[in-house]
């Protein structure tokens, strides 16, 4: 046993010393790798091969650490491992950033209905709007009287041919309506300015001429509230609502929507000169049936300043209207078939107090004054027509006379070559008191006009008539209107008598033009005749009363001069063809 | 004979074509509802129309000539 292991060490001692000095010279040249050596040993006689064999055991011997290889294994596991930790950490961020985006998107999103829902909002709380009547007018017979449309102040008799385009009527309508029972509209409108202020003086030596006088201004026509909340939870009574401010009042619009013509001729009493646009305070609204959905009455309820919405006001009462309509059948839209319709308005000249205070033999213009109108009508949907009946007391004065245009006489002008010696007509004339002649004027005869309608005792009653109908399979509507008004029927035969018809033809190519063709009349009915100065002392004509600075004819002191007749007392006609342009959006 | 006939065919040329351009202009036509058969009931902001009883606005009659529907 002991020869054995000599042999063994004499024999493997060699070896791994020659192991060792190669890798001692190899590890001044290379870097040292790890080295195994596996030698076998006979277990009989101890001897140490290089080979396995039978009955031989393996016997290893490790040499030197190979640590370039080592630290490549390290540097790849820690590589590995620095990736996957690398990866992990990525995917974690990523997972991190997902998250995170989510909630952001999640902040935008809250946050972008705000502003879109500012945009949104605003599209539905926010209407605008314009309506504009343009025209073209040829009058091959003028006249004075009322203006057919709005801003058309005409030169009167003796400009027959006079003809012009005009822009009568231009509104921009702005609907606000932040919450589903509140609306603020404004509508500011344009208009005609007529008047002659002076030139402006600028310094000692220069001026500038006024430019007042014919240009187109712009005013407020609309400016109200209105709450419809009141009656929202009724089926019967929806749709009422309480407005206030400068508005529509409760007939002439109703009946301007009604002949869908405002743009060509205007309704009865608007051209008798009851202004669309009141400053009041209006319930108005529907009663419906008790399924809420036919409307069996309609009502509109107001208290109003006296003075239009132009004017400022000055009394100190205010004037009340009313207006009432009935559908006996129910009404399935605005005007659905047969109606009836009451209008009341009651109230007083607009005169400061003390003005209305002072003692006169008549109170005139400061007088109360009413309207009524009394209205059936049928509408359907390719038709419609209207009659009415008219009563007024005060309520059409010299002022509504001439609304349009009228002679210099009725506004302080005295025309004509007065008399300015002698006696005429009972009166004596002179230079300072000079006496209106009765022929190459109107001065007499806007006198005897403004006793007839001025005095504070005149009562109205007119007749109306007027519908339109569409021609089937076409864009062609035809359409009329016939009015009847006697200004004052307690004048036994009044010259102001007078008939106003409009007819036409109107075309509609789309949902926002319409042009109209049509022929427009005002008709003082009677014959021409002479008045005589004693049949207008009744209605407080004064005769030798001084009018525009000049005496009219006539003398109570000297009773044969109350035979004096003025002439050519029934105004001329008027007449115009019309081209209509309506745009409205 | 040869000058009048060519007037006759250019005149009436002229004319039907005139009346072709007419009905064109002045005859109904396009889709329904079409606002010429609608009545107007309200000067509004949009104006308010019922065509076979039914309400629309100026904005919806527009959409349904032009073929867009509501």
């Amino acid at each position: 046993m002991k020869r054995q292991w000599i042999s063994f060490i004499s024999i493997a001692m060699p070896i791994l010393l020659t192991i060792a000095s190669t890798q001692a010279a190899r590890s001044q040249e290379l870097t040292p790798t790890a080295h195994r050596v596996t030698f076998y040993i006979d277990k009989t006689t101890g001897q140490v091969f290089m080979r396995p064999g039978p009955n031989r055991t393996p016997f290893r011997i490790i040499g030197e650490v190979d640590t370039e290889a080592i630290g490549r294994q390290v540097e790849k596991r820690v590589e590995q491992t620095t990736d996957e930790k690398v990866r992990a950490a990525v995917a974690q961020s990523q997972m991190q950033q997902r998250a995170n985006y989510q909630v952001l998107n999640q902040k935008v999103s809250a946050m972008e209905p705000a502003w879109h829902g500012y945009i949104n909002n605003f599209q539905h709380e926010f209407r605008l709007g314009a309506l504009a009547y343009l025209d073209y007018a040829y009058y091959p017979h003028t006249g004075y009287g009322p203006y057919f449309l709005e801003n058309l102040n005409i030169p009167g008799v003796g400009n027959n041919g006079y003809n012009s385009f005009d822009v009568n009527r231009v509104y921009l309508n702005a609907y606000f309506t932040p919450t589903d029972d509140i609306i603020f509209r404004l509508t500011p409108e344009l208009y005609r300015a007529v008047g002659t202020a002076g030139p402006d003086k600028l310094g000692t030596k220069t001026a500038a001429a006024s430019n007042f006088d014919g240009q187109l201004n712009v005013r407020v026509k609309y400016a109200f509230l209105q709450w419809a909340g009141r009656f929202a939870d009724s089926p019967q009574l929806k749709g009422g609502a309480l407005t206030f401010g400068a508005q529509p009042n409760p007939f002439v619009t109703w009946e301007e929507d009604f002949t869908e013509f405002r743009y060509v001729y205007l309704s009865p009493w608007n051209y008798l000169g009851l202004s669309s646009g009141q400053i009041g305070l209006q319930l108005s609204g529907p009663i419906k049936g008790q399924a809420g959905e036919a409307t069996y009455a309609e009502y509109s309820v107001g208290v109003f300043d006296n003075g239009n919405f132009n004017n400022g006001e000055q009394a100190n009462t205010k004037q009340a209207m009313c207006r009432v309509s009935l559908y006996p059948f129910g009404a399935h839209w605005r005007y659905d078939g047969l109606g009836f319709t009451g209008f009341y308005d009651y109230g007083y000249g607009n005169v400061a107090p003390d003005s209305n205070s002072l003692p006169v033999p008549l109170k005139g213009n400061n007088a109360h004054f009413d309207r009524i109108a009394a209205l059936v009508h049928y509408a359907a949907e390719q038709w419609n027509v209207l009659g009415e009946f008219d009563y007024g007391d005060n309520a059409f004065s010299l002022a509504s006379l001439y609304r349009g245009s009228g002679p210099d006489d009725a506004f302080g002008i005295p025309t004509g070559t007065p008399f300015d010696s002698g006696t005429h007509f009972g009166n004596t004339c002179t230079k300072s008191t000079p006496c209106y002649n009765l022929v190459g004027t109107y001065g007499p005869q806007v006198a005897a006009y403004q006793a007839f309608l001025n005095n504070g005792r005149t009562r109205q009653i007119g007749f109306d008539f007027l519908g339109r109908y569409h021609i089937p399979a076409t864009k062609l509507t035809l359409f009329g209107m016939f009015q009847w008004f006697m200004p004052n029927d307690n004048v036994p035969e009044d010259p102001l008598d007078f008939r106003r018809f409009v007819a036409g033809i109107s075309y509609q190519p789309n949902p926002y033009v319409r042009i109209a063709i049509d022929s427009q009349n005002l008709l003082f009915y009677h014959s021409n005749f002479g008045l005589p100065v004693s049949s207008l002392t009744p209605f407080n004509y004064v005769p030798g009363g001084k009018f525009n600075g000049q005496l009219l004819p006539g003398n109570s002191k000297r009773s044969g001069s109350l035979g004096t007749f003025i002439p050519n007392i029934v105004p001329r006609d008027t007449h115009a063809i019309f081209l209509n342009l309506e745009f409205a959006y | 004979m040869k000058l009048s006939a060519a007037a006759v065919f250019v005149s009436s040329t002229l004319v039907l074509s005139g009346c072709a351009t007419a009905e064109k202009i002045f005859l109904s036509s396009g889709p329904k509802p079409r606002v010429e058969e609608c009545a107007e009931i309200s000067k509004a902001t949009p104006t308010r129309y019922v065509c076979n009883g039914k309400t629309y606005t100026s904005v919806q009659l527009t959409n349904f000539s032009s073929g867009t529907g509501l």
